[in-house]
């Protein structure tokens, strides 16, 4: 939209302009004025003219050509069209708005005499109230209003009852209008400047890993109820339980049980709970034993060598387990004995038979064959042990007896911290080893008793009372020798010192007694200081064991040091056998199966069998156990129930051999004999064979013939 | 007639007072603890149990952290959940019983 000059109107704006014009006139001169005054120092400037330049006159130049801002946007385009699908032609648009808007702002102020600034002032509710319209008017307005209702709802009211005072309801209404003015007692209206806004900040939990949670605490959920009457009745029955304590504890006052009692048997629960999982170690430990060594026990039970069928007069021996405890791997296996309850189990003793050895402590170990790996039980002592017995008729009773002279018993079935019974290390001691013990029948009394021979030269005979071991010596082996003079003037009677000790098994009172010298005493408890007899020089060394056969009891073995095994029968002097291995023999066992097998260990690590009935002269097997060089073999026992014997060597080791069938042959009993026992056969074998070697008390002196060549 | 007549031996009552704990799943070091914290509490305010109670919850706070509540009434019934090892409800003076039980406090 260009400015154009209107020409309809140019009277009205000449006078307009007349009007203005001195003023206007005025304000032109004073710029020209200026400019002249400031410009004349300047060069003047040379109006360029255009060449075609109109030229008007003073009056055309004077004319007043007033020009009109009208709201025409020219930048509108005025002539919009738009193709219609409709009528299939361009339709005209209706010209867009000429406003614009550029801002915006609502504002919050309120003209005081307006109606919202009168409700505001009023008071004003919220706008959906009914008031709503009562509140837009005045308030004398709206008191006129209500006082007319008031008064017409008066009118209503007289009409049923005229008779009514009429100055109550006056009051009334006087009342009720101060109620209303203090109704409309203005309040303060919440706006921009009269607010204050409320809030409350919760915790805003931080954002955190899942692997940073953790399983919440263990809850649990209580409920109960309670009335006054349940307290009271809980009140009486802990009271009644009290009462009922107190008399049980006035019954059994020793019963009592004390703090430390209480103590005591949360000990004995918790040594209870750790038995009960040793238990189940122990035959997992046993199950995987088995596992490992399966072979060993199905030819334990099951394997019989074939090949004895073919020798006459042979046998062999089949090595089975290996026992042996890593602390006593240096320790000389000193006995061997088996239990007499349980005929897998035996216990072994650990101490040292040469006496240049360092080794200053001994142990006890029991073994069983279904755990070859380690020992049942274990006990160490302070001293090597040197010899061991279990007792017969309580099978729970080991009695040792150890290299500085002490004796204890133990109870196996506790654990093995300290023994039931035990020597005074003063008074009741052996003066040296003590080299073989042996419990002996049970006293009058009750009470078990055992022998024990020492190398003191001293055979005592303990009884174990409730509390303590008393001490008999039963014998002293003095020898049959003239004293010689002591140091200090005394004489001095030797002493034999005793290596081996062996009861009569028919006869208690009886035992023989080995010493270091080789001889063999035949004693009896009743006398102390006789010997019944005398075996001079039995052996040429120490005498190392005295065993009698298990079927005939005047038949004995003894060995010794002197490569010898020589058999003995009751009352004669000289030997029936003798056989000469050419090495020291550690012991010597009679068979319990058989009564002419005995078996015998020597130093080179053999184990050789006799059998008197098939061989007279020779082993019928000589078997190399463990190594010549490195072991020595000390000792041996039989099993009373299987064929098979355990063999200690100067290591540690226990090994367990299974007989041949030929090592363990059996009377055929004739057609005649077949009412008969084995046992009675077994000791008529002995006897057949005895016969032929028993030499007539006085032998008749063969007659001299002279051979003439 | 006198053989007729039976002799009733009324026993006296017996009012117990002491404190008897009837329930609790706390150490025994601490439910002793409680135990005297609770008959303190009591027998200070004997005849106010809101205060008794409010005693009690401040001082096992102090003693042994968290969130412990404590409700003591003559008679009431309740179901709480309880963190474990720490509740405790007992009777004391003979007529009122008092609960006392911690909730988990963090997560």
């Amino acid at each position: 939209m260009r400015p154009s000059v209107t020409k309809r109107t140019p009277s009205k704006v000449t006078e307009l302009s007349t009007k203005e014009l001195p003023r206007h006139i005025s304000f032109l001169k004073s710029r020209v004025d200026l400019g002249g005054g400031d410009m004349d120092w300047l060069k003047g400037k040379v109006l360029l003219k255009p060449e075609d330049q109109l030229q008007l006159s003073e009056a055309e130049l004077q004319e007043e050509i007033a020009r009109v801002l009208t709201i025409h946007n020219t930048r509108v385009p005025d002539s919009l069209v738009e193709w219609s699908w409709k009528l299939k032609n361009f339709i005209l648009l209706p010209p867009p708005p000429h406003l614009v808007t550029v801002l915006n702002v609502p504002g919050s102020l309120l003209h005081k005499d307006s109606e919202e600034a009168k409700i505001q002032l009023a008071g004003g509710l919220v706008v959906d109230t009914p008031f709503e319209e009562t509140i837009g008017h005045d308030d004398e307005e709206e008191r006129e209003e209500e006082e007319e209702e008031e008064e017409e709802e008066e009118a209503d009211i007289e009409e049923p009852e005229e008779m009514k005072d009429h100055k109550e309801p006056e009051h009334e209404h006087e009342h009720e209008d101060e109620e209303e003015i203090e109704k409309v007692k203005p309040k303060k209206i919440p706006n921009q400047f009269n607010f204050c806004e409320r809030a409350a900040l919760t915790y805003t939990n931080p954002m955190r890993e899942i692997s940073t949670q953790t399983i919440p605490p263990p809850t649990g959920t209580f409920n109960t109820y309670v009335f006054q009457w349940t307290i009271f009745d809980e009140y009486q029955a802990y009271f009644a339980q009290q009462q009922r304590e107190k008399e049980k504890e006035r019954r059994l006052p020793v019963l009592q049980l004390k703090k430390e009692d209480v103590k005591k048997k949360a000990q004995i629960e918790s040594t209870a709970l750790t038995y009960r999982m040793l238990q189940a170690a122990k035959t997992l430990e046993r199950m995987v034993n088995q596992n490992i060594f399966d072979e060993i026990a199905q030819d334990y039970r099951y394997w019989d060598d074939p090949s004895d069928e073919f020798k006459v007069g042979e046998g062999s021996l089949l090595p089975l387990w290996k026992f042996n405890y890593e602390k006593t791997k240096k320790h000389d296996v000193t006995d061997l004995c088996f239990n007499s309850r349980y005929y897998d189990l035996f216990a072994v003793s650990y101490g040292t038979m040469s006496f240049s050895n360092l080794i200053t402590n001994g142990t006890v170990c029991l073994f069983s064959l279904k755990n070859p790996s380690y020992p049942e039980w274990i006990c160490p002592t302070e001293s090597p042990v040197m010899c061991l017995d279990f007792n017969e008729q309580h099978p729970h009773l080991l009695v040792i007896g150890t290299m500085d002279g002490a004796i204890a018993v133990y109870n196996i079935m506790l654990p093995p911290t300290a023994p039931q019974y035990r020597s005074n290390d003063v008074v009741q001691k052996h003066g040296g080893i003590v080299w073989e013990i042996h419990w002996a029948p049970d006293t009058e009394e009750g009470n078990l008793a055992f022998y024990s021979v020492s190398i003191d030269g001293k055979i005592n005979y303990w009884i174990l009372s409730e509390n303590d071991l008393a001490l008999t010596t039963v014998m002293t082996l003095f020898l049959d020798r003239p004293p010689i003079p002591g140091p200090d003037g005394t004489m001095i009677t030797l002493k034999g010192c005793g290596t081996c000790l062996a009861f009569h098994p028919a006869d208690q009172n009886i035992f023989l007694v080995g010493t270091e010298e080789g001889t063999i005493y035949k004693c009896n408890t009743a006398y102390s200081s006789v010997y019944m007899r005398t075996y001079n020089e039995a052996h040429n060394m120490p005498i190392y064991r005295i065993v009698f056969n298990k079927f005939n009891s005047s038949i004995f073995a003894s060995c010794s040091g002197d490569w010898r095994i020589k058999i003995w029968e009751d009352d004669r002097m000289e030997p029936l056998f003798m056989f000469d291995l050419g090495i020291p023999i550690g012991d010597v066992q009679w068979a319990p199966y058989s009564s002419t097998v005995l078996a015998c260990v020597s130093n080179d690590g053999k184990v050789t069998v006799f059998d008197l009935n098939i061989n007279k002269y020779r082993p019928i097997c000589s078997q190399q156990i463990v190594s010549r060089k490195k072991y020595k073999l000390t000792r041996l026992a039989f099993n009373n129930k299987l064929p098979f014997i355990i063999v200690g060597d100067d290591k540690g080791t226990v090994n367990t051999l299974k007989l041949s069938p030929n090592l363990r042959l059996k009377v055929k009993p004739t057609k005649k004999q077949l009412h008969l026992t084995h046992r009675e056969l077994e000791i008529m074998k002995l006897e057949r064979l005895l016969s032929f070697v028993r030499e007539p008390a006085i032998l008749p002196p063969p007659k001299d013939t002279r051979v003439e060549t | 007639m006198s053989a007729g007549e039976v002799k009733k031996i009324e026993e006296p009552l017996i009012f117990h007072t002491y404190p008897l704990c009837k329930y609790s799943d706390m150490k025994e070091e601490m439910k002793q603890e409680v135990m005297e914290i609770c008959v303190t509490a009591t027998e200070k305010y004997t005849d106010n149990h809101e205060l008794a109670a409010r005693n009690i919850k401040d001082s096992l706070d102090k003693r042994f952290g968290g969130p412990f509540h404590v409700v003591i009434g003559e008679s009431y019934a309740c179901a709480v959940t309880y963190q474990e090892k720490s509740l405790l409800y007992m009777y004391n003076a003979g007529n009122i019983a008092i609960l006392v039980w911690r909730t988990i406090s963090t997560f």
